[in-house]
Formats: structure tokens, sequence, C-alpha cells
């Protein structure tokens, strides 16, 4: 099989778990879309031998310390912007238990009570809406958002601390 | 307004505050798991939105946009690559006759043409007819058969220090003015490519990986 075919193969095989964690780490479409594309593309030009049993473990470590760069390259405000993690090097859990704990916090978003903070959390942070956005199709006023919000992640803090 | 409420009021418009007051309120332990938790949602409304949507045509559309802009990337290369080496060899005019060939060629009337400027191998024999030789330019040729071809000309012997070197492809734009002296530094210019010429014996190796 020639180096082309071979990166293919890694490529479908492999191009959801590295997407995937690319944007639990950016929390960016484009730029995780960037980030498998460079790491391919830099294979693509620099032969290397991957084996087939290392190969995984070897592109999520390369998802993650790109990812990692771009973090680091960011300015305080870009990284709020992005919402990126604040303690990059001490919070970044071992890929296992993230997993649990994103999928509890994703469970926990469905069981949020009142129906009002599920709506909030679900605007925000799928849809990107602003919170004075909100606030205005809501009626309400932005500090109301806020206490809605506090309240659904006080509720998602305690489905984390279950785990 | 309490401090959580602040957090999510600068929140909302970042950059209007300074790198020392993100400093500060971050600095503070309820705003910062606050701030931490939100930022787990968001991975966690985002790795459900992936799963939902990456899908078969997404990643073949991706693996598309790699190889094309690969084969762009490549092209550019070896153009680039081609505008130096014909910067390199614009000077040396000098047409070699195969001049170590004469041996087997009969002796015919000729005119030697050369400058000598890069020309290593002088020969008292009578110079053959043939055509000088012409450019070459090997494309996507592997190494092994570019120098079957020119250790013929610059009678040399050529010896490979691995396997790998044998097979690496080449876009080569080869000049009958060339030294084999000269052949050698172009090459060696190809960062995965180690040549070394001692007497009259050329070794090659490389410094890629053999594939499979």
């Amino acid at each position: 099989m020639t180096d082309q075919k071979k990166l293919e193969k890694l490529f479908k095989q492999h191009y959801r778990q590295m997407y995937r964690l690319a944007t639990i780490l950016l929390h960016d479409d484009a730029e995780s879309k960037d980030v498998v594309h460079d790491i391919f593309a830099h294979l693509l030009r620099n032969s290397q031998d991957l084996r087939e049993d290392t190969a995984e473990s070897y592109l999520l470590t390369s998802v993650r310390n790109r990812c990692l760069n771009v973090i680091r390259s960011r300015q305080i405000q870009e990284r709020v912007e992005h919402l990126y993690l604040l303690d990059l090097d001490t919070t970044i859990t071992p890929a296992e238990r993230l997993e649990e704990e994103l999928e509890a916090l994703y469970k926990g978003i469905d069981q949020l009570e009142p129906p009002v903070c599920r709506d909030i959390i679900m605007q925000h942070f799928r849809d990107g809406i602003t919170f004075k956005e909100i606030a205005n199709s809501l009626g309400i006023s932005e500090t109301t958002v806020y206490k809605h919000l506090r309240r659904a992640l006080n509720q998602l803090r305690t489905q984390l601390k279950k785990q | 307004m309490n401090k959580t409420d602040l957090l999510l009021q600068m929140m909302e418009q970042p950059h209007r505050y300074t790198a020392e007051e993100w400093q500060e309120i971050l600095a503070d332990d309820e705003c910062r798991e606050l701030y931490t938790l939100m930022s787990m949602t968001q991975s966690a409304v985002d790795a459900a939105r992936t799963d939902k949507e990456v899908n078969d045509e997404m990643i073949d559309g991706e693996w598309q946009r790699l190889s094309s802009v690969q084969s762009s990337f490549q092209l550019r290369k070896f153009a680039a690559m081609f505008v130096g080496i014909l910067m390199l060899s614009g000077i040396a005019f000098a047409a070699i006759h195969i001049i170590s060939h004469s041996n087997s060629h009969k002796e015919k009337d000729t005119v030697a043409v050369s400058n000598a400027s890069s020309l290593t191998r002088q020969s008292p024999l009578p110079q053959d007819t043939i055509a000088a030789p012409q450019p070459k330019l090997y494309e996507n040729v592997p190494l092994s058969d570019i120098f079957d071809e020119l250790s013929a000309y610059y009678h040399i012997k050529v010896e490979y220090r691995n396997d790998a070197a044998r097979q690496i492809r080449l876009f080569y734009q080869w000049k009958p003015e060339y030294s084999i002296e000269k052949v050698v530094d172009m090459l060696n210019n190809f960062e995965w490519l180690q040549l070394e010429l001692e007497n009259d014996t050329l070794y090659v190796s490389s410094t890629v990986e053999p594939q499979s």
C-alpha cells in the first residue's frame, strides 16, 4: 500500500475521534477541522512509519498538542471568548475520565429544572446566543438570566460530583 | 452586582476588559469554578453535536480537501525546485561530450565544445559526433533508475547504503553540463537524501524509513 493509501485509511479510521477531541478543547468547528487537516498534511509531506497499534494514540496526542499550542498562543480575552479551559496542564483529565464527565454533563443538561434553565443553557452553548439576546427574547433582565444560569450550573456541578 | 454576575457580564464582551482585569476576576475561586464549569458545559455540548454531525460524507469531503491541497502543495514545491535548479544551472554552459564513452565509439572528426568551467574529466581522445546529450527531466522516477543512467554517463559506481534510497522518487532536471560533483551537491539538497562521492564510487543513503 502506498503512503497515501495508508494515510487515507488512518484518516477515515480516526477522523471522528480526532475531530471530537479537537472540538472538546477548541470549541470551534472550523479550527478543529484545521487541526486534524494539518496533522495529516504534515504526515503526507513527511512520511513516517506509523504503526497500526500505536497510530491512534499518536494521532490523538498530536491533536491534543496542537490544540494546546493554539490555546497557549491566544490572549486571555480570546481564551475567555472561546471558553477554553484555564489550567491547561493540570485540568486536562485523562481521556476516559473526561469522556465520563462530559457524558454526565450532557445528561445533566437534559434534566435541568425548571425548563427555562435548560433552554438558557442550550441557547447559549449550542446555538451561541448571547445572554443579552436571551434576556431580550425572554423579556427578562440580564441579571435574571444570570440567576437561571447559575442555578443551572449548580445542578450540573452536582451531576459532576456524583461521578 | 455580585462577582459572578460581573464575570458573566464580562464574558459577554471579553475584549472590553484588560488582561489584568481578567486575571483578577479569574483569581477568585468561585468565579474560576463557574468559568470552568461553563467551559466543560461547552465541551459537552460540542462533543454531542460532533457525534451527530460527523458522518462518512463529511470525512470524505475533508479527505478530498486534504488531498487536493496536498497535490497543489507538491506542485508548488516542485515548481520552486525547478526554478532553483534553473538558476543554479544558468551559468555553467559547457557542453560535456561523452568523453569517457569514446573508447567504444568510432573516431570521427568533431570539435569539442567546452568552456571547461565545470569540467573535471578532460580527455585527450577524439570526440564523438553523437549529439551532445540532452538535458533530461526525471519526473517521479526512482532514484535507482536515475543513477542507472547517470552512473554510466559519469563512469561511477553507485552503492546504496539502504534499500529505501533506491526507491525514493525524484523530480530532477539533469543537464549534461553538470559535473558529478554538482549533481551530488544538488541531490544533497533533498533533506532525506545523503550522497557521498569517494573516488569513483557514489554512496547513497536515505533518511526515509522503508515503506512496506
